[in-house]
């Protein structure tokens, strides 16, 4: 029955699959396997998987192993500004990843660690490429310097010729490595004006944005008051922004430094506090009606929480 | 007559008739075209879908215009629909195939929806051997081949 079904119901059924199960599928028979490597078939799934976002989370243990665990946006009623939800999905444990976080992308991460090599005063610089949900992770070439700087790594995904890239940044270097074309090689970027990379931006249409001192959202604290201001870059020509400032209503679980990891389908900022113990909050603040809610992450596991991603 | 109690008949593959109020008709998008683009027939021919499906879409495109025309309570009568979905899709694999090629011809879309979905949770916690023998497909790999395949996907196989 199912091999009279048009290739687009089946598609439509297998974009709805976790991406587990489209990898046991692939398993049943060639022409499965055929449809779920299809470009066609990349693309819905990826479309779909991203119209349903979940918050990821890594945990960063003692002996600097990583841990990974998901979990969709808790759903909340409005008459309740606290809830408790519990990570309910536990993804994989890299053990030998006692490496720098840099950045998520599309479902992969990019961790990058750094050595001396003493004899000959160079740094080796290796970046490696995880994908949380298999556990596969692979290397970059290694990049060699001589000189130790406040650098920046970004990991990200180019829609436009769906290749994803990672750039290193130092205040006079700008190098970027194209992945999964076949050989792997660090290019080197001429750029007039030197700056250091801040955050690790956002990809739109093949253009990376990413801020130095200024831009973005920040967070400032006005006495007990969480303010939130955030600039929005309406033409890039002729540099004009709008400014929005927004006062964040009081809220028990606001009590150290915050951090903006990201926005909803909803239309939420997604808030984290950066240093916690045991239990992680994430608060949602929606600008619109001006509310927080604050929703509680328990964790079996006893560690600090390092990293949140949407 | 007002133009909500008119009655259209769909009929079937094996010529039976089914006669329905326009507002259930119209869930079937591709009767709402047909009116719109200035059918006046009262009655539709639905060649590919026999009577046994098309009584089943009609039951469901019937309940959803009943709730949608109910006015306030509108929480529970969405739970009440939920509840109808999910009781209304518990069927066989023929049949749900069935039902979502209709869906899929007649243009209905929260049926085609749910039984998509109803598959795929199906499908989700299968492992191969079980997901071939209900959808009756033939493992064409060999055994290397099919070693090699699981192999490269092994992460999907741990708990």
């Amino acid at each position: 029955m199912m091999n009279s079904m048009p290739t687009d119901l089946i598609l439509e059924i297998f974009s709805r699959l976790p991406a587990k199960s489209v990898a046991v599928c692939c398993c049943v028979s060639k022409l499965w396997a055929s449809i779920l490597n299809s470009q066609d078939f990349r693309e819905l799934f990826l479309t779909r998987s991203s119209s349903r976002p979940r918050l990821l989370f890594a945990i960063q243990g003692l002996y600097n192993n990583w841990r990974f665990f998901s979990s969709p946006h808790p759903h909340y009623s409005s008459d309740k500004s606290s809830h408790v939800v519990t990570a309910d999905s536990y993804m994989k444990y890299l053990e030998d990843m006692r490496r720098y976080f840099c950045s998520y992308a599309s479902g992969l991460m990019c961790f990058r660690q750094s050595r001396w090599i003493c004899k000959e005063t160079e740094l080796y610089i290796v970046h490696v490429i995880c994908n949380p949900s298999t556990g596969q992770y692979d290397l970059l070439p290694k990049l060699i310097l001589n000189f130790c700087g406040d650098w920046t790594s970004f990991l990200g995904f180019d829609p436009v010729d769906r290749q994803f890239k990672v750039m290193f940044t130092d205040y006079n270097v700008q190098r970027i490595i194209t992945l999964g074309t076949g050989e792997l090689r660090w290019r080197n970027i001429q750029c007039s004006l030197p700056h250091q990379a801040q955050n690790e931006g956002i990809c739109i249409n093949g253009i990376l944005y990413y801020s130095g001192f200024t831009g973005g959202v920040k967070t400032n604290y006005a006495g007990y008051t969480l303010q939130l201001r955030m600039w929005v870059l309406e033409d890039v020509e002729k540099q004009k922004r709008s400014e929005y400032v927004y006062n964040l209503p009081k809220n028990e679980f606001v009590g150290g430094n915050v951090s903006v990891v990201g926005m909803t389908a909803r239309g939420e900022i997604v808030l984290i506090s950066d240093y916690t113990y045991l239990v992680l909050y994430v608060l949602y603040f929606n600008p619109e009606s001006n509310t927080l809610q604050s929703v509680t992450i328990q964790v079996i596991y006893s560690q600090f929480f390092k990293i949140l991603k949407i | 007559m007002s133009e909500s109690n008119k009655k259209i008949s769909l009929i079937s593959s094996e010529g039976e008739a089914f006669e329905v109020s326009e507002a259930v008709a119209r869930e079937f998008e591709i009767v709402a075209h047909m009116l719109e683009d200035g059918c006046s027939g009262s009655s539709i021919p639905i060649t590919t879908v026999d009577s046994n499906i098309l009584g089943k879409v009609i039951e469901y495109c019937t309940k959803h215009v009943e709730v949608g025309n109910v006015e306030g309570n509108s929480e529970k009568a969405e739970k009440d629909l939920e509840e109808f979905d999910k009781r209304f899709i518990a069927v066989e694999m023929n049949t749900l195939f069935s039902l979502i090629l209709a869906a899929n011809y007649l243009n209905v879309k929260g049926l085609l929806n749910i039984g998509c979905q109803k598959v795929a949770d199906t499908i989700k916690d299968m492992k191969p051997e079980e997901v071939r023998s209900i959808f009756n497909i033939e493992n064409d790999y060999t055994p290397a081949e099919e070693e090699v395949v699981r192999k490269e996907n092994e992460w999907a196989f741990q708990p």
